[in-house]
């Protein structure tokens, strides 16, 4: 198990958005986060990153309790890809870079990886194109190689399919799958687009009003969604 | 008489008279030194600022924004009483010199700039605060890529404080002591002249100053309006191609 949460939960003030009793989620899978909109999957997800910091209840992350002394464990292993998302000023080399300057990697290292990362998401020839002059599905896959240079453990993204045309979305699939089948990386995606889901997904956790409906007949595996899957319905998913 | 002050204002510009032009320029050094200093020191601040708790952000932002309040004359009185032969800085001798104009514009430029440059930080999209979160920066790197992310809002803070400094009045008579030749500033010329009833010299600075408040204006508002940055592109390009030469130079020599 990469994550194993007890108990958690977390709220806006008086509002609370995730009350999850329990949830493991086992490593090297494709995990999707499916429910309406305000169900609580994006701040899911940064909880998982560490972005967000549950109030109760606890998260451990390869077996170790994370709390305020240890959270650069979930930081450092772990990166959450946003739904819209923030590319820096300047090139797609910028972008892609950022992460491994951050970390003060040689300058070859940082050309050789930018390049190999390029090529692997299909964006080669990309790097001295301006940032703000992408379209929207080549910056989510900006967003998705830039992530993919520290090399994480667990890869979080919020609603990559969205607003994406969909020759972008299968690259997005393939770019997915491929990471998932060489480095083994965990993948916890949130989305709607269902297609995309019962393609991707190892496991589809489905949530409302911040709880993961667990485990049956809400955790669904590939095979039971691919059985019941009718259109662009939730009941599709979860019946 | 107006009739003939104007005409005589005009001449003093166009004959490039010496004490109209070492006044502008005398104004133009002291501003451009206060703005500088008062600029990088704020744009750091309100990073910063822009990071902490939002509780302290909040106490913080609120401060400085009353800072805004402070009349010239009342920061002129305190630089005074620091720096005069009595006050605690008395032996650097900086009372009626422009050092003493600049560290008071600096005083009046600091919260204009911060606050600013803090109000629009505080619209700056959650997203950057995350996307610098989750790639794993540091605080120092993250203030570098927010003043990096709010550059054209930062020009046009450190414009607004240009704006303010070189029209004021207080700090320049109280600190420079209106100096001929030395500290002697557009406002404070203005103000002695119009005292003497010779309107020409005052009409002619004054000529200069709306030009000045216009054409930093007018930048503001062609850089803001456009996003454009042209500008600061061309000389950043500049500054990298010197620093390549100077590399290869210095390359050439070892």
């Amino acid at each position: 198990m990469i994550y194993t949460i007890k108990k958690a939960s977390f709220s806006y003030g008086n509002h609370k958005v995730i009350e999850i009793d329990s949830l493991s989620i086992n490593e090297g899978k494709i995990y999707v986060l499916f429910g309406p909109n305000g169900s609580g999957k994006t701040t899911l997800l940064k909880i998982l990153n560490g972005l967000l910091k549950i109030k109760k209840g606890i998260i451990n992350f390869e077996g170790i309790s994370i709390d305020a002394d240890n959270f650069k464990q979930i930081r450092n292993n772990t990166v959450y890809v946003h739904q819209n998302p923030f590319l820096l000023t300047g090139t797609v080399y910028d972008n892609v870079a950022y992460g491994l300057k951050l970390r003060k990697k040689d300058k070859n290292t940082i050309n050789k990886t930018v390049k190999e990362i390029l090529e692997f998401i299909g964006l080669s020839g990309f790097e001295n194109r301006k940032s703000k002059n992408l379209s929207d599905g080549e910056a989510k896959r900006v967003a998705i190689a830039r992530a993919l240079t520290l090399s994480p453990k667990v890869l979080l993204l919020d609603e990559p399919t969205a607003n994406i045309d969909r020759e972008s979305v299968d690259k997005i699939y393939g770019i997915l799958k491929k990471i998932n089948e060489i480095n083994k990386t965990t993948i916890i995606i949130s989305s709607h687009d269902t297609m995309f889901n019962k393609k991707i997904a190892d496991e589809i956790l489905y949530m409302e009003n911040g709880s993961i409906l667990y485990p049956k007949p809400f955790l669904c595996t590939q095979e039971k969604v691919s059985q019941n899957y009718e259109g662009n319905s939730y009941l599709g998913i979860i019946q | 008489m107006f009739i003939e002050s104007i005409k005589k204002a005009f001449e003093l510009l166009f004959t490039f008279d010496n004490e109209v032009y070492s006044i502008v320029l005398t104004t133009l050094n002291i501003t451009a030194i206060s703005v500088v200093i008062a600029g990088c020191f704020s744009i750091l601040l309100a990073a910063f600022i822009d990071l902490m708790n939002p509780r302290f952000k909040k106490i913080l932002t609120a401060f400085f924004n009353s800072l805004l309040a402070i009349p010239t004359v009342i920061i002129g009185l305190f630089v005074y009483m620091f720096i005069s032969n009595s006050g605690p800085l008395g032996d650097f001798k900086l009372l009626f010199t422009p050092a003493a104009i600049v560290i008071g514009q600096i005083i009046l430029a600091i919260p204009i700039i911060t606050s600013f440059i803090l109000a629009g930080l505080s619209k700056t999209d959650l997203l950057l605060h995350e996307t610098l979160t989750t790639l794993g920066a540091k605080k120092i790197d993250r203030i570098k890529a927010i003043v990096m992310e709010n550059r054209i809002l930062i020009l046009s803070a450190v414009l607004a404080g240009f704006g303010r400094i070189v029209s004021e009045l207080g700090i320049s008579m109280m600190l420079g002591g209106n100096i001929r030749w030395y500290t002697r500033t557009i406002t404070t010329a203005i103000a002695l002249e119009t005292g003497k009833g010779e309107f020409a010299l005052a009409l002619a600075l004054g000529f200069i100053l709306i030009f000045l408040a216009m054409f930093i204006n007018f930048s503001a508002y062609i850089v803001l309006k456009n996003d454009n940055l042209l500008i600061f592109d061309i000389i950043l390009n500049k500054v990298r191609g010197k620093l390549n030469r100077d590399l290869r130079e210095h390359d050439i020599y070892n």
